[in-house]
């Protein structure tokens, strides 16, 4: 007789296994990273510092990069990471972190995501003017004379500080970091320079997801009649909406004498009002370049842009405390992580200025861009870099995903089309009710993943339309319900 | 070759007989052996199964979409915008009593129910608080995609308190007067472990269930059908007897357990845990060294119920004092996960818990040297070897064999 003893193991084994829960995961990265933690990200990241040399053309010098690693959910699933570049020029890979739990919570479960702190930006070595309490009541006059006394001191190389440059520095945090192939995102100008990169490496690249695409002959500073279509679709927009144009029936009329006012009126016009944020008494100017400024930044994300019906009618009402509050908002919340200013500059003054000619400049004149266009010849001036060389661009091999949002101010669809013309495998998508970045809304994550995990293949961006259109703000109470 | 050189190869060929005839007469017992074969297969396809049903939970709001029903949706359609573009698929439903929305929610269709009472609007035009009412069942586990509902809500509710400070011309900063940066130190990967491997200790379970059938049969169940006299009368030492009889019980134990190993493996690997936040982080060279530092642990429970089988008076009784037996290693192993202690040196000493805390830590991508591996093997090859000491002992004894 044979009998066989089981006990009653299993039954315990089902019980244990019932227990479960779901939090995160993630693991060592290669042997050259530390452990950190950054603002943006609850949990322990992986960062490099590597130095790299300031002009590869004269060795000495160097400066040290920071590297933000995002080790993949799933381990050694995918050689080939994501290289994250940030916008600006001025923005750091460190500043758009949040974009792991949005944009990339997708792509991560089988990529690693990098973020490259560009040259002169974040944890590279910031290039910025240290403004203190960036003062919201200087005039225009007294904020371009400090900026002009921040370019003098600074000891900063600037001509280093090019996107070509840039380029190189993927390379090398490549390198170091071990990888083959690597795939790229850029957003607004990292547009640009993954371009650039993906141009210069052409071996080293696997795909290319642009969101927000910069065309490779784009001139930063003419955004002239790109914005004007975005504000004169705004426009549009709320005279077609039934609560819009019943509020602000003669809206675009209040706004053209509001210009008319403040250009007439030199200097603008003196305001005292409660700072909206220290409720403290204050005395500030609203010029039209404050105006055409904020409504600019405004008109980035169409949410914000739909309050800007209701602030230009307070406005035209004598009521200016909305858009001062509106025009204050960065400098509230940037206690710090303001954008990289003397970088920006460094790169817009050798590429972007120079390729400015006195035709293009006349052709693109608008009033949103005015102001900012108007600064930036002494300013340059200033900054002093050699003009970086022209060069027709090559044909990129690599797949390479586009998006646009339909009402982008600075990179709407058209410009991605411009670029598409030099790539071999471009797709374009385009989100109606989107602005400026579409990666983070709706199915985009969704696509990003598909297009990473196939690049050759098709993606259906049908769902970007289903991103709805932000409802317009028609009074005090905030946006309808 | 010399004279010692042959009695060795004789003796060695003793144990080896006893060894093989063991290991054929367990192997001819096709019905207990698929038994065990379920048994060592099933824990790993569960383990499987339970994860699936996780990720496949996880995932399906991606998928599918949320299913919510909302009474009065019409009066706020910006909210209604704001949850379609988080793939919460809303479901305008006619006004019903709190019966009908319990009746509604335990059918499990609806994650939850948003009702907007009548003075919604007003109350909103008027920047009163406006209401809205959030349904939930909290028996029907709903909660992650319940949660999903409330973000948007928060995210809804912030974006309008923004555009009400700025209409009052106050910075909306004035909402946060600390930014709070959480900044979680746990390791990620140890935190699955954590998960994963409360679970892991049952995959050595096989090591004490495989061989437990060969273990009994061939001690006490031989000495109940009077054929271990028999054996006993053959020119053979005691120890070799046992020794043969432990490596059969030892061998079908490692095989079952290694089974197991390997099947889990399998199974964790394949499985898209990074969808739920998880991770598997164990290679097959990792595995075969886990697996090899845990062949003596299959040694050691076949010693055990060896020696137990032995001393027991029946057949019988030695099943029922082995069922006991068996759960015993797994003691120290669930009060460490009880009273929550960190992992620790001395945990590679104790047979069982060194085992789980070795895949445990493997799990965990924790860098960790030889050591562990060579106490876990070391430390169930000695007690295995003690437990065999004391089961030859036993055999010497006329009073064992015969006292039936």
């Amino acid at each position: 007789m044979r009998s066989s003893p089981i006990p009653q193991a299993p039954l315990t084994a089902a019980l244990f296994a019932a227990f479960f829960a779901a939090p995160l995961a993630a693991h060592a990265a290669p042997a050259a990273t530390h452990g950190c933690h950054l603002p943006g990200v609850e949990e322990g990241l992986r960062c490099l510092r590597l130095p790299v040399p300031l002009d590869a053309a004269r060795p000495g010098a160097t400066l040290t990069l920071h590297v933000t690693v995002a080790p993949a959910l799933r381990e050694g699933a995918r050689p080939d990471p994501v290289f994250v570049l940030a916008g600006g020029p001025g923005e750091a890979g460190s500043d758009v972190l949040p974009l792991l739990s949005t944009a990339f919570r997708r792509v991560r479960a089988t990529r690693d995501i990098v973020f490259i702190d560009q040259r002169g930006t974040g944890l590279s070595g910031k290039l910025e003017c240290d403004s203190g309490d960036a003062d919201d009541s200087a005039t225009d006059q007294q904020a371009d004379a400090a900026m002009l006394r921040c370019i003098a001191a600074s000891k900063a190389p600037f001509a280093a500080y090019t996107t070509a440059n840039a380029a190189r520095d993927i390379e090398q945090v490549r390198r170091a970091l071990g990888y083959g192939r690597i795939n790229l995102w850029g957003g607004s100008y990292g547009t640009r320079l993954a371009q650039v990169y993906a141009r210069a490496y052409p071996g080293n690249v696997r795909a290319l997801a642009l969101d927000g695409v910069a065309a490779p002959d784009q001139v930063i500073p003419a955004g002239g009649r790109d914005s004007q279509a975005a504000l004169d679709q705004l426009f549009r927009q709320c005279a077609a909406d039934a609560g819009c144009s019943k509020a602000y029936p003669a809206l675009r009329t209040e706004f053209d004498a509001l210009v008319a006012k403040l250009d007439a009126s030199a200097g603008g016009f003196k305001l005292s009002l409660p700072d909206p944020r220290t409720a403290r008494q204050v005395d500030t100017t609203m010029t039209s370049a404050r105006l055409f400024g904020t409504m600019h930044g405004m008109l980035y994300a169409p949410a914000d842009a739909r309050r800007l019906p209701f602030l230009l009618h307070s406005a035209a009402q004598g009521r200016w405390q909305p858009f001062v509050a509106r025009r204050n908002l960065a400098a509230d919340f940037s206690a710090e992580g303001s954008p990289a200013t003397l970088m920006h500059l460094a790169v817009v003054c050798a590429e972007d200025m120079p390729r400015l000619t006195p035709a293009l400049a006349a052709s693109d004149a608008a009033p949103l861009t005015r102001a900012i266009v108007g600064r930036l010849p002494a300013l340059c001036r200033a900054m002093n870099v050699p003009a970086a060389p022209w060069t027709e661009p090559a044909r990129i091999a690599a797949p390479a995903l586009l998006l646009s949002g339909a009402q982008d101010p600075v990179t709407p669809p058209h410009r991605a089309a411009s670029a598409a013309r030099h790539m071999a495998h471009a797709q374009q998508l385009t989100a109606p009710n989107v602005g400026h970045g579409v990666s983070q809304l709706g199915c985009a994550p969704r696509l990003l993943r598909a297009f990473f995990d196939r690049p050759q293949d098709q993606v259906d961006g049908a769902c970007l339309a289903e991103i709805p259109a932000p409802t317009f703000q028609l009074g005090s109470a905030g946006p309808q319900p | 070759m010399s004279a010692t050189a042959t009695g060795q190869a004789r003796r060695k060929a003793k144990w080896r007989i006893v060894f093989l005839k063991e290991l054929r007469e367990t192997l001819r017992d096709r019905r207990a052996l698929s038994l065990l074969a379920m048994f060592t297969v099933i824990y790993p396809i569960m383990l499987g199964y339970v994860l699936n049903q996780q990720i496949e939970r996880a995932t399906r709001s991606e998928r599918e979409g949320i299913e919510l029903a909302v009474i009065g949706g019409t009066q706020a359609p910006t909210l209604m915008a704001q949850l379609k573009q988080k793939n919460i698929t809303v479901h305008e439903t006619a006004p019903m009593d709190e019966e009908a929305i319990g009746a509604l929610l335990r059918a499990r269709k609806m994650v939850a129910l948003l009702r907007l009472p009548e003075r919604f609007t007003e109350n909103y035009q008027a920047m009163r608080p406006a209401r809205i009412e959030l349904w939930y069942d909290s028996a029907t586990e709903q909660d992650r995609r319940r949660r999903d509902v409330e973000d948007v809500l928060h995210a809804y509710d912030a974006n309008i308190a923004s555009a009400r400070l700025l209409a009052h011309g106050v910075s909306p900063a004035t909402l946060s007067p600390i930014r709070l940066q959480r900044y979680d130190t746990g390791s990620t990967a140890a935190r699955s472990a954590g998960l994963i491997g409360s679970m892991l200790g049952f995959l050595f379970f096989p090591a004490f269930i495989c061989g437990m059938s060969a273990a009994v049969d061939s001690t006490a169940g031989e000495r109940e059908r009077r054929s271990l006299e028999v054996l006993m009368a053959q020119p053979a030492h005691a120890w070799e007897l046992v020794v043969g009889k432990w490596l059969a019980a030892g061998a079908l134990a490692a095989a079952g357990m290694t089974l197991a190993l390997t099947l889990a493996h399998v199974v964790l690997s394949w499985l898209p845990l990074e969808e739920i936040g998880l991770s598997w982080r164990v290679g097959w060279g990792d595995l075969a060294l886990v697996c090899l530092a845990s062949v003596p642990l299959s040694l050691f429970a076949a010693g055990v119920q060896i020696a137990v089988a032995m001393n027991a008076k029946s057949f019988k009784e030695a099943q029922s004092v082995l069922s006991f037996v068996t759960l015993v290693p797994m003691v120290p192993g669930l009060a460490v996960s009880m009273l929550d202690l960190k992992t620790a040196g001395w945990m590679y000493l104790v047979p069982m818990l060194s085992n789980q805390t070795l895949l445990r830590e493997t799990a965990k991508g924790s860098e960790l040297g030889p050591l562990p591996f060579v106490l876990t093997f070391a430390c169930s090859a000695l007690a295995a070897l003690a437990a065999v000491a004391f089961a030859s002992r036993r055999m010497q004894s006329e009073r064992y064999v015969l006292a039936v």
